[in-house]
């Protein structure tokens, strides 16, 4: 019972091919088999969010998501979020300028959740953060400094946004 | 250092894979494979493979697309069972036609999981607290179901009292919501004790089911409209109704998280004091 299925992807902005395993998991196939470290497994039972990424812009669970269903899809992790080694992006900016991590087990999973907020909700409300952060579990930071983090993010874009349109940023 | 077998294929047994493309295929499959499990959005079936659960075959539900489908026609909102709970929460056509249902379905779990797991998923899971059956039974949903035979209707009320309502080797194609049938309240404030629903149908009757109280969600008929509710009953009359109610219930269950007598006292309050904010009414007499 060894049916490999071939698939084709793009992961962070490059395409890739694999053979996976019917009961090979997305976060394994990221992690063990490409080497992208920055998908961590803990609960492996979809309830913690450090092996998020975005799958088609959706966040997803990898570890309860089949590996063959990366078939034809755009995979970004919390490392393929930033645009080269010195530029991160606007969250993972907010992130660090914030220090919204103490341990640091749980930033990509949060990087990831927090950029999904983002563009599904440009200008979220405490309660919409915090809503969406039920979705990853810290337990060092006790959260607030990553809704101020996720809340600077969405500000700056929100200035930045201003700015284009020639209005003032305040 | 990377521990070379991954753990995925360590903690869930090998297996064949189906991919299918049509309701058609996907029952042909069903019927020929005698250990075959569907799988949707996958959240239910690994998580159960990885604490053991075998199965010889997978299908893979994810390729047909008319699962997916929402429909309206024939004085019913029709859900195709792989609509995701974030689709539930968020089409258009569902949010205009039952937005009591959509409203329902945007706290449970968490985002991710939302944006995989399935209607057919969710009711199919066994999971007594599971949010969606509970749901569809308070609005006297019917499952339609496709088998080798033909299509098979069983009422979500039926099948949220036994599993067996559901015929062997069938494939939930879509829930069908009567017109003018919607969610009242759902409430998950109890949980991991228990969720109440309140859910009118469509002639205006109202109907409370309690999820998790018992191995099945349990549907039961308040004998009051929805107008009535709407109007206001005073805490006398909601806890009058409230154990009215509960007295058609069987005994509940013991978990770690609340205890059968526990469950049996605080049921019936939790859904008087439901009973009683409808109208506007305070929470406590």
């Amino acid at each position: 019972m060894n049916d490999l299925i071939p698939i084709r992807f793009r992961l962070n902005g490059i395409d890739r091919k694999a053979a996976v395993e019917p009961n090979q998991v997305l976060a394994d196939l990221l992690r063990d088999d490409l080497g992208q470290t920055d998908v961590r497994v803990s609960c492996d039972q979809g309830v913690c969010g450090v092996c998020s990424v975005l799958v088609d812009g959706v966040p997803v669970t990898a570890c309860l998501t089949p590996a063959f269903r990366a078939d034809g899809c755009e995979i970004v992790t919390a490392k393929g979020l930033a645009s080269g080694s010195d530029a991160l992006s606007d969250v993972q900016r907010a992130f660090v300028d914030v220090s919204a991590f103490q341990c640091g087990f749980c930033t990509p999973g949060m990087v990831i959740s927090a950029t999904a907020l983002l563009a599904a909700h440009p200008a979220p409300d405490r309660a919409t953060i915090v809503g969406w952060l039920g979705a990853n579990v810290c337990r060092c930071t006790g959260y607030q400094m990553i809704i101020e983090a996720i809340e600077l993010a969405a500000a700056r874009r929100a200035e930045t946004l201003h700015v284009r349109i020639g209005e003032p940023a305040d | 250092m990377i521990d070379p077998v991954p753990r995925s294929r360590k903690r869930i047994a090998p297996f064949h894979l189906h991919r299918p493309s049509t309701v058609a295929e996907a029952v042909g499959l069903l019927a020929d494979l005698d250990d075959a499990m569907p799988m949707a959005g996958g959240i239910e079936v690994l998580n159960r493979m990885k604490a053991g659960l075998r199965a010889s075959d997978v299908i893979s539900l994810s390729g047909i697309t008319e699962l997916a489908a929402v429909q309206t026609g024939a004085g019913a909102l029709c859900i195709g069972a792989g609509v995701t709970l974030h689709g539930l929460a968020r089409h258009e056509t569902i949010r205009q036609s039952t937005p009591g249902l959509a409203t329902a379905m945007i706290p449970v779990a968490n985002v991710r999981i939302r944006h995989q797991a399935t209607l057919g998923g969710n009711v199919l899971a066994g999971t007594p607290h599971y949010d969606v059956l509970p749901c569809l039974a308070a609005l006297d949903a019917t499952l339609v179901l496709a088998t080798t035979g033909g299509t098979v209707d069983i009422t979500a009320r039926d099948f949220a009292a036994s599993a067996e309502a559901m015929p062997p080797r069938a494939l939930l194609l879509h829930a069908a919501i009567p017109g003018g049938a919607d969610v009242l309240v759902h409430d998950r404030s109890m949980l991991p004790g228990f969720l109440l629903t309140l859910g009118r149908q469509a002639d205006g009757t109202v109907v409370a089911v309690v999820a998790g109280a018992h191995t099945r969600p349990q549907a039961r008929s308040l004998g009051i409209t929805a107008g009535e509710l709407a109007g206001g009953l005073t805490p006398v009359a909601a806890t009058a109704v409230a154990r009215d109610w509960a007295r058609t219930l069987p005994p509940m269950r013991d978990t770690l998280h609340m205890s059968a007598g526990w469950r049996h006292r605080v049921v019936p309050v939790a859904l008087s004091r439901l009973l009683a904010a409808q109208g506007g009414g305070r929470l406590a007499a």
